[in-house]
């Protein structure tokens, strides 16, 4: 299946104003690893912090509403947020545990869970992960490419990043600049040529923007756990949600894309095998 | 395959035996047939297991028993110890289903050699249960020359000197992996041990693994599970890359195992994510 | 006419050994030998040449069964070198992890001899208290250390981290509720040893204690001029064994001594029995004792604070001692470092003090009881491998060559 194994699709965004404006898209991760604190789902999320370098994020354990509001916003850069999980339940203290992670990263945590070969008393732990869909990731190095030589702009006047529409997109405090996404090709780190998942099939929720209008995202719920606390921050009024098939471009872009990735990289596997080279697919 | 068949055969667990059939007992039947069956069910389910000391720290076997709450019944209903100078009075090596065997073994070390030889015979499967045993771990730092024995000098994994059926590296292995293993035995399913099978060729590990055979062959992106799951803290990340501490790396191989670009179960997962 | 009974490999305690028992006619032990016989990793050489940071990273692997101790006085033994002061939070949290460690370690011995004492109807309520036991240790030692077998954050200078404040008040909450738990069981092993009506005066022996603390470990009362070591072939009378054995003999005062709980009980608790039931319940007060310990440090902790200190690693040659009371006994280590690399490293590891108490402590009583005597010790043989390097004649010579090199 092309979206993987799934419960329910629809079209949804935060209903709070401040998660709205911070926000990626619709603030579904933003929005639901908060209702889930505060509801003591969980105690406490890895996200993926700021640093003081502008757009090189690093992870970060949020005990706090503000700490995971404060974490919004995509970074197209590597986020290791797998790697603070341990600290996470040791340090920190934290017995449940929530977690957002591109579709790369679900599968590093899954994997662990499903074989802890030398990860004791983990696995168990994480109550909510929310995977984000992600055609592909870049070295800091190439976000400087972009930005700075292509561009002309310096990477602390930015105030948001985003992807979509054939685009890639820079926010400023009085410009929008964008590239063509051809522009960016072969900039990617190139592990992200034989993955083959774009929307995070394997989170206990899946988010992306693709498929949902500007300032709305398309939220996926796959596990029961993940249905279940999904539909409960919505019945207390944290997300408003639409229909899939009432909002444009609608699920058929997004079904276009995830096929894409998957008939583009299956070529890259393949041609590896053919080289001799590993692959872990 | 006639290996994993053989061992089916012998947990009794193939052909999924009495134990498997809906017990006569409700229905108010029989008595003395009843026990009968269940006694045969118990003696083919429960798998013989063996626990053989090589030169470990015996960190693997404290992790086993951190099962805290199944460890009475694994160790009263679901397994059999038979064999295992820290859990039980057995002077003589019997014939054992699964021999866990825990670390590594020391050429210059005739009772040890002696040792491994005799589990090979005795065993249907044996297991390198922990790093050392696995891949050699921090023994494959071993020079010799401390007393009171400066000979003792070499210490390998048991791969190097007889065939290992199955590999649980980990240093130690988590308390949850191991319990996983014996259920899997148990309930014969070889699905969830296949990683376990095809671990048994990894017979070296190290921090250096990442490099060569991830980000050299073009395959990480950055997702950080090595650092989480190193047991030393010897990874962290440089530019979204794994950087390794070789002064704190003691050559598990862990990180590697646990990379999702080194061998990827998706079907397991789905399994036990129901999706 | 004198037999000879040997057990080999003694069971259900870490590591291989033997013991060597002479009998009498009755069956008397008349001469007692026991000896490990557990290859030489060479734990110390491994370190020698490195970088100091390797030292307790290798050296917690001597031992899975008490990692802690190791650790603990592999990075005191490199604070001392480098003349490190601890942050107070590092040396609360490192004496946090110790007790943890102490309340599990003693927990698993009582899984260890149920066997001896546990009636087959109380087996599943004992494994199952110790497991209760243990798991909330356990807890601790993971949350605070990092990882609970081998602690992958005790480091030089204090503690990679120090705890947050929901960790501190969930420790708290928890061991305070774990200490009726541990006063029952405690009364339950001690009143099951009790029953066990083990001979009088059986594992009674002339030797002294030795301890440096009552809980922690203090590395000014571990005085080195009066510590010696010897080879095993010197030692034990028959050549064969001396040949065999894989541990050195270390010496205080020129005699072997006992260390651990009773010993500690004994010098710092004026406990005065002596012998298997002595050392038993020792042992059993001291889960007591570690668990209150740790609920005051968990009381006091201020997680603000931090818990490793700035440090040079260059070193001077300075030879630094690391004294650790573990579950098992005093536990030193020795580090020097200079131009950044360990020098010099040695490990006297608590069961390496026991080893030659524990063989005479069998005799005079029928060789039946002689695995009760040493499993009394608690030994842990992985450990007891791993000792100190030295000359096997002149002991004065040991010492001076260690400072030298
Ligand atoms: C590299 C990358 C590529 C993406 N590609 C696509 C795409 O092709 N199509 C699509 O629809 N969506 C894509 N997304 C997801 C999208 O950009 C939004 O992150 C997503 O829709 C969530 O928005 P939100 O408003 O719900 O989240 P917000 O409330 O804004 O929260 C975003 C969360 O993501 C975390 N985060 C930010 N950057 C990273 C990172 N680099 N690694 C891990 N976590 C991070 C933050 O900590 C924060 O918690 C991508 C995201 C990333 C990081
Ligand atoms: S792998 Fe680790 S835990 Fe196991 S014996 Fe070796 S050092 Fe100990
Ligand atoms: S880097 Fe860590 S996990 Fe990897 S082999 Fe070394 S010690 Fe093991
Ligand atoms: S675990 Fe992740 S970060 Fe580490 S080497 Fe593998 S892909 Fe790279």
């Amino acid at each position: 299946m092309v979206l993987g194994t799934y419960k329910e699709i629809v079209s949804a965004r935060a209903t709070d104003k401040q998660i709205q404006k911070v926000s990626q898209d619709g603030g579904i991760v933003t929005g639901l690893l908060a209702f889930a604190l505060e509801e003591k789902i969980i105690e406490g999320a890895v996200v993926a912090g700021p640093t003081d370098e502008f757009w090189k994020p690093e992870p970060m354990v949020a005990m706090s509403a503000d700490e995971i509001i404060a974490a919004a916003g995509t970074k197209y850069t590597f986020s290791p947020n797998v790697m603070m999980l341990k600290k996470a339940v040791r340090q920190y203290g934290i017995e449940k545990l929530g977690t957002v992670a591109i579709p790369c990263q679900t599968m590093g945590i899954r994997k662990m869970q499903s074989y802890p070969f030398g990860v004791r008393f983990l696995a168990d732990k994480i109550k909510l992960l929310i995977g984000i869909y992600c055609m592909e990731n870049f070295p800091y190095a190439s976000l400087e490419t972009f930005i700075s030589e292509k561009m002309g702009v310096s990477m602390e006047m930015v105030e948001k990043m985003d992807i979509g529409k054939g685009k890639f997109w820079v926010y400023t405090q009085d410009e929008v600049l964008s590239i063509p996404l051809k522009e960016t090709h072969g900039y990617e780190q190139s592990g992200c040529n034989v993955c083959l998942d774009y929307v995070a099939e394997l989170g206990d929720v899946s988010t992306g923007s693709v498929g949902s209008p500007d300032g709305w995202s398309t939220v996926i719920t796959r596990t029961d756990g993940g249905d279940s606390i999904f539909k409960q921050a919505v019945e207390a009024g944290a997300f408003e949600t639409k229909d899939i098939a009432n909002v444009k471009p609608g699920l058929d872009l997004l079904q276009k894309l995830s096929a894409q990735k998957k008939e583009k990289n299956q070529k890259t596997i393949d041609k590896r095998k053919e080289m001799g080279l590993p692959v872990p697919f | 395959m006639s290996l994993i068949s053989k061992l089916k055969g012998l947990l009794g667990i193939g052909a999924k035996p009495a134990n498997e059939e809906p017990k006569p007992a409700k229905s108010g039947q029989v008595g003395a047939s009843e026990q009968e069956v269940e006694k045969v069910a118990e003696e083919n389910a429960k798998p013989r297991i063996g626990y053989i000391h090589l030169s470990g720290c015996t960190g693997d076997i404290m992790s086993l028993s951190e099962n805290y709450d199944i460890l009475a019944e694994l160790l009263t209903n679901m397994v059999d110890i038979v064999y295992g100078q820290t859990l039980a009075d057995v002077w003589e090596m019997p014939e054992m289903d699964l021999a866990l065997v825990e670390g590594s073994v020391c050429l210059q070390d005739e009772h040890s050699l002696h040792e491994l030889m005799e589990v090979r015979e005795k065993a249907a499967m044996v297991c390198a249960y922990g790093s050392c045993s696995a891949t050699g771990c921090f023994t494959r730092y071993s020079r010799g020359g401390q007393q009171a024995r400066p000979d003792h000098e070499s210490f390998v994994p048991i791969a190097d000197l007889i065939k290992v059926d199955c590999a649980i590296p980990g240093c130690p292995p988590s308390p949850e992996i191991i319990a996983k293993t014996v259920v899997a035995l148990i309930n014969g399913d070889m699905d969830y041990l296949q990683p376990m099978i095809d671990l048994a060729g990894m017979t070296e590990g190290c921090g250096c693994d990442l490099q060569k055979y991830v980000v050299n062959q073009a395959l990480c992106i950055g997702c950080g599970t090595c650092a989480m799951a190193c047991q030393t803290r010897a990874v962290s990340m440089t530019n979204g890359r794994p950087e390794v501490n070789g002064d704190r790396c003691v050559k598990c191989g862990i990180c590697y195992v646990q990379c999702p670009r080194s061998w990827f179960p998706e079907e397991q997962i789905k399994k036990d994510l129901g999706l | 006419m004198s037999e000879r009974i040997v057990i080999s490999p003694t069971s259900r305690q870490e590591g291989h050994a033997e013991l060597v028992m002479e009998v009498d006619d009755e069956g008397i032990v008349t001469k007692g030998r026991y000896f490990s016989i557990t290859p030489v990793r060479g734990l110390e050489k491994i370190v020698t040449g490195k970088a100091p940071e390797t030292a307790p990273v290798i050296v917690q692997r001597i031992c899975g069964v008490c990692p802690i101790p190791h650790t603990l006085a592999s990075v005191e033994a490199i604070d001392d070198s480098l003349d490190i002061e601890v942050p107070k939070a590092g040396q609360q949290l490192r004496e946090l992890t110790l007790m943890a460690h102490d309340i599990n370690s003693h927990a698993i011995h009582h899984f260890l001899i149920a066997a001896d004492f546990v009636p087959e109807n109380l087996m599943a309520a004992a494994i199952n208290s110790v497991s209760e036991i243990r798991k909330n240790a356990q807890y601790v030692v993971d949350m605070v250390a990092g990882e609970g077998i081998h602690p992958s954050d005790v480091r030089i200078g204090g503690m990679a981290d120090n705890i947050s404040e929901l960790a501190r008040k969930r420790l708290y909450a928890r061991l305070k509720q774990l200490k009726p738990k541990v006063d029952e069981h405690v009364d339950l092993m001690i009143g099951l040893i009790a029953d066990k009506d083990l001979p009088k005066g059986l594992g009674v022996h002339n030797q002294p204690t030795l301890a440096s603390d009552k809980i922690y470990g203090d590395r000014t009362k571990f005085d080195l001029d009066r510590f010696t070591e010897i080879m095993p072939e010197s030692w034990y009378d028959d050549a064969e064994i001396g040949h065999r054995a894989c541990s050195t003999i270390p010496l205080y005062d020129g005699v072997n001594v006992e260390v651990g709980p009773r010993a500690r009980a004994s010098v710092f608790g004026g406990f005065k029995d002596q012998g298997v039931v002595a050392q038993h319940v020792a042992r059993a007060y001291e889960m007591k004792t570690a668990l209150s310990r740790a609920i005051a440090i968990l009381d006091d902790l201020d997680t603000s604070a931090p818990a490793q200190a700035d440090f040079d690693i260059t070193g001077t040659n300075k030879l630094g001692i690391g004294a650790i009371e573990g579950p098992r006994g005093l536990d030193v280590h020795m580090s020097q470092i200079a131009n950044g690399k360990t020098q010099f490293y040695s490990a006297l590891v608590p069961t390496t003090w026991n080893i030659p108490t524990m063989g005479p402590a069998t005799e005079g009583f029928h060789h039946e009881f002689g695995p009760h005597v040493i499993r009394a010790y608690d030994p842990c043989l992985s450990c007891a491998t791993h000792v100190i390097v030295v000359d096997d004649e002149d002991s004065s010579v040991i010492k001076n060559e260690m400072v030298r090199l």
